[in-house]
């Protein structure tokens, strides 16, 4: 078979798998377009009988999601930031150097993640709330790295040690001292696990419920997750069509933020990165 | 590289933005913040409504109101107290209102309550209701402005098709013939909540109150289930709904029902009768309105071993403020109190959810809001027919005697549902079952120093 | 660099994340640990030392074993089937494709979804009266009735796990993903000068170079999930019947329930433990790989 046939095959295969694994979402879709007498009917069907765009028009109007998407875009973003600085410099101590308590250190740093999230939330709560940083981005973005950091560093870590030493020897050849080293070889060549650790935090942070629940209570500070469970209003009626309204809004900013990610970091920064 | 730089100085910025202090608001303002988790899009109307014209009468009050979440509620209330950020004033019911006195958060409304009813006359009806809401000391820490009661809704249509009239189910032996005579052809017989969160332990406690069965002693508070006739009582009830279970006459998802659920069956009409709360008529007036007029509702019929009228279970829902030493603070708070007690308002309040909500203030049945309300107008007789024979039959475990903390406690923990669900859908044997219920129970006790033979033992 | 300008380097570039730690979990793990020992009840304001009581009668709980049995379970099948899925869709992803770029950002949509929405949206399609999945599987006769997956002991468990493998396998996907690209260029190159078919390639060249990036993929995976609170309870509530009740719900029920802090503490140190052997496992493994480098 032909190169080009055989891309075609594997598109095609791909095109059908991602039908199958995203069912749930076009169903997600697909509901949000429905009108409320189509939800709670035993003869499901995928397509809405009858179109309908109320439940984007009750939440864009009536409900701040603006706001909200934005609340969780800032603290998904600053937590990318800190993690950006944080695991870099982490990873790269890691990977290329020696020091006292190193494998004590690394350790130590696992133990964050270790720790059930469920538990932790209460004494960490009482942490940000005792620095007055309850209701603001900063408190949140710290309780996010706490399951951001440790994976990252140690995924990082593990991208670096793939980079021949050799690299940083001729670099240091050309004068060049750590930071130097640290920043215009590393770390372009690690671009991908870069992207990689970022998309992690990107993502989870946005999607994280538990401290935002806790931490972020104003209305006007809410995040996304913690206003999408605000129209499950378990006593009353389930408002399907609301909440996945809700979703599909939400989906839009994440995906393209995502996208934008990979291009930058993969075509952009790997280009001429991987050379003898 | 260049992007990364510019876009991290940008939010960088944005960030720091949220450094900066907030801008004063005028120096005359109180603002307060309310709680509710009452989050219905009805009940939100009619919050922003009440909100609106109390501003417009007290201009130099803002009121603030915050929907939280049942399932987040003892949460957000744990690390508010933890904080010292707790709220002006909430919403709540009666179980929360012990457990926020057991807090010492919320303060006595005696003197509010007098104010409000002089002579007793307009709360006549809610005694039971008023009284769960008093501290150990005697004070009343909550006002009730409606109750929840459980009963059975029916199908009038489809019981009146096959000549059986609904007032005359009394026991549960008429209620299999009922619901033998109506079901099949797409309608289950009954439906009910009984998911795990505070859903199965409901329904529990609600048949067995049917079959005569209280935990506690109405008048000294004493455990019960320690009592043979006890056990027997709620083990034939325990019986009674497993044999529904298995005869398919409950729907097959049913261990994972919450009360939205059975709901929207029933207004959709592919249920014969529903254990309920009477959510199911907003329901149905939002999505199928032609199934009102079908719907009505009868006491619960009672089990084998009692003859009386059944017991039911109900609660409440109440204004509570929080202690404060702001004087402005509270005196912010009475006026709210006030303006939110006024019959009219609280006709709004308790339409949002019509019928489900049963107003405690003569007053508030006698105003038009009240009964020129469409949903409400069409089941003002099914209402004082629960007023007349249901309302007076009504107590929630751990409130039979007066208060206690651990009326809070069996509702925010999962052993009965737990003991319940075992037996039902996970095979577990009845004795076994009702040891895990008992053991629960009194371990609850000796954790929260609850004396066996009851708070109100002489 | 002299070693010690060398070590102080290191250590300078490890501090921030030193900081983070020392600053926000120090104090928090410290007080699990000490609360562990105790009787504590935020409700009743109780506290009082009993050793290592909680630790046995939690060990001697059938609540306790069953919560732990369940964990096992689900993280292990979450794991394998995320595994899985991730595997075959990074090296899917990583051919040469028509519109990879778009793929990608269509496989990540599982795990950008808010864990609430995939609770609801599962919890929609499953339903025995409403739901899409119960409908194809009643009206193509692989079902005899709708069956109530989520609500049946037998099938809540197993099902559980399947939205978990859905919602998780992105995660490890991308970062696949990344480390088939981190595989320099020329050794991909010199295989297929060799000779060697794509599926030897896979197997002998890459698979092995990104073996250490498998293996700590999978270690964080493998904690994340076993300490995974939100989808599970979202969906189940840790029912029926308790076959869904894994441990950090118990832990839920526990501090937020019963405000047992105590015992909460002594659960998750118990569940620490469990993973602190999965952790152990991988720094062993390292540390023959860091001299393998060396």
């Amino acid at each position: 078979m032909s190169t080009n046939a055989k891309r075609w095959c594997f598109t095609g295969v791909t095109f059908l798998l991602a039908l199958v694994i995203l069912f749930p979402v076009i169903n997600v879709f697909f509901t949000s377009l429905k009108p409320a007498t189509e939800f709670f009917t035993t003869d499901f069907s995928l397509v809405p009988k009858q179109l309908t765009t109320q439940w984007y028009e009750e939440i864009l109007y009536t409900t701040p999601i603006v706001r909200n998407i934005f609340n969780s875009f800032a603290v998904s973003f600053g937590t990318m930031l800190v993690n950006l600085v944080v695991v870099t410099m982490g990873a790269y101590a890691l990977s290329r150097y020696t020091f006292p308590m190193k494998q004590v250190m690394s350790a130590s740093i696992i133990f964050a993640y270790v720790f059930p999230a469920i538990l932790l939330v209460l004494p960490l709560y009482m942490i940000i709330a005792g620095l007055g940083l309850t209701n603001n981005y900063f408190g949140l973005i710290i309780t996010h790295t706490t399951f951001t950091i440790p994976y990252g560093i140690f995924l990082l870590r593990s991208y670096m040690d793939t980079i021949p030493k050799s690299i940083d020897e001729s670099a240091i050849i050309d004068g060049a001292g750590a930071i130097r080293t640290f920043l215009s070889v590393i770390i372009p060549l690690s671009a991908p696990g870069i992207a990689a650790i970022l998309t992690y935090a990107l993502i989870n942070s946005w999607n994280e419920y538990l401290y935002s629940s806790v931490i972020m209570t104003k209305q006007v500070m809410k995040t996304l997750p913690v206003k999408i469970s605000e129209f499950i209003s378990e006593m009353s009626e389930i408002r399907w069509g609301t909440v996945m309204a809700a979703a599909c809004i939400a989906l839009l900013p994440s995906s393209i933020l995502f996208q934008f990610l990979q291009k930058e970091f993969i075509n952009g920064l790997t280009a001429g990165a991987v050379k003898g | 590289m260049k992007h990364l730089k510019s876009i991290a100085l940008v939010t960088a910025l944005c960030v720091l933005c949220t450094l900066l202090p907030a801008t004063v608001l005028a120096a005359e303002n109180v603002e307060l913040i309310f709680w509710t988790p009452l989050t219905s899009n009805a009940d939100k109307a009619v919050q922003e409504t009440l909100i609106d014209t109390f501003q417009k009468e007290n201009p130099d009050i803002s009121i603030t109101v915050e929907y939280v979440s049942h399932s987040d509620w003892y949460t957000r209330w744990m690390t508010a107290i933890m904080n010292d950020d707790c709220p002006d004033m909430c919403q709540l019911d009666q179980s929360e209102v012990s457990w926020l006195v057991a807090q010492d958060i919320i303060a006595p409304m005696d003197d509010l309550f007098a104010k409000m009813d002089p002579d007793g006359t307009d709360f006549a009806n809610a005694t039971a209701a008023v009284n769960s809401a008093r501290g150990g000391d005697g004070n009343l820490y909550g006002i009730p402005f409606s109750v929840n009661i459980n009963c059975l809704w029916t199908r009038q249509d489809l019981l009146e098709e096959a000549g059986i009239d609904p007032y005359s189910i009394k026991t549960w032996d008429d209620l299999d013939s009922a619901m033998a005579a109506i079901e099949g052809d797409g309608i289950t017989a009954m439906g009910m909540a009984l998911a795990r969160e505070q859903c199965a332990q409901q329904q529990l406690f609600i048949w067995s109150y049917a079959n005569g069965a209280y935990y506690f002693d109405p008048q000294t508070g004493a455990y019960l289930l320690n009592q043979e006739d006890t056990k027997v009582k709620i083990i034939e009830a325990m019986e009674y709904i497993k044999k529904l279970f298995d005869n398919g006459q409950l729907p097959s998802g049913v261990s994972n029902w919450k009360w939205a659920d059975y709901r929207t069956a029933m207004a959709n009409g592919e249920l014969g009768f529903t254990s309920s709360w009477g959510g199911d008529i907003g329901i149905a007036a939002e999505v199928n309105p032609d199934m009102l007029s079908n719907l009505c509702v009868i006491a619960h019929p009672t089990g084998p071993s009692t003859t009386d009228t059944a017991i039911h279970d109900f609660g409440g829902w109440y204004w509570s403020v929080t202690k404060t030493e702001d004087a402005a603070k509270q005196a912010a708070v009475e006026k709210w109190i006030e303006f939110v007690y006024q019959p009219d308002n609280v006709a709004l309040e308790t339409t949002a959810r019509p019928v489900y909500n049963i107003p405690v203030m003569q007053s508030v049945l006698e105003s038009p809001i009240f009964k020129n309300d469409p949903v409400t107008a069409m089941f003002l007789d099914d209402i004082s027919y629960i007023m007349e024979n249901i309302l007076p039959h009504c107590t929630r475990v751990g409130f039979e005697a007066g208060p206690s903390v651990l009326a809070g406690q069996i509702s925010a923990t999962l052993f009965a549902s737990d003991a319940f669900q075992a037996y039902l859908f996970n095979g577990m044997p009845i004795e076994e079952a009702y040891n895990m219920l008992d053991k629960g129970f009194q371990d609850l006790m000796v954790e929260y120093s609850y004396p066996i033979e009851g708070p109100y033992a002489k | 660099m002299s070693i010690r300008k060398r070590q102080l380097t290191g250590f300078l570039f490890f501090l921030p994340a030193l900081i983070f730690f020392s600053s926000f979990v120090a104090y928090p793990f410290v007080r699990t640990v000490y609360l562990s020992f105790r009787d504590f009840n935020w409700f009743t304001k109780k506290d009082a030392f009993i050793g290592l009581q909680n630790y046995r009668d939690l060990l001697s709980s059938p609540q306790f074993l069953n919560a732990l049995g369940n964990s096992i379970i689900y993280s292990v099948v979450s794991l394998a089937g995320q595994a899985v899925l991730a595997i075959i869709f990074a090296l899917l992803l990583n051919t040469k494709l028509h519109g990879s770029g778009l793929f990608r950002s269509l496989f990540i949509l599982p795990w950008v979804l808010p864990t609430v929405v995939t609770a609801l949206a599962w919890q929609m399609m499953l339903h025995e009266r409403w739901g899409a999945i119960t409908y194809y599987l009643y009206t193509l006769g692989i079902t005899a009735q709708r069956f109530p997956f989520l609500a049946t002991v037998s099938t809540a468990l197993p099902t559980v796990i399947l939205v978990n493998i859905w919602r998780g396998y992105p995660l490890m996907m991308i970062s696949f993903l990344s480390a088939l690209q981190a595989i320099p260029q020329e050794l991909t190159e010199a295989a297929i000068i060799d000779g060697a078919s794509t599926f030897k390639r896979t197997i002998y060249i890459t698979l092995p170079i990104i073996r250490n990036a498998i293996a700590t993929i999978i270690l964080f995976r493998a904690i994340w999930v076993f300490n995974f609170f939100d989808l599970t309870w979202q969906l189940t509530r840790g029912g029926p019947a308790s076959s869904t009740e894994l441990l950090p719900i118990l832990i839920y029920k526990s501090a937020f329930g019963s405000y047992r802090f105590g015992e909460a503490s002594a659960i998750a140190m118990l569940m620490f433990m469990v993973l602190l052997i999965l952790v152990m496992v991988y720094f062993r493994m390292n540390r023959s790989n860091e001299e393998e480098l060396r």
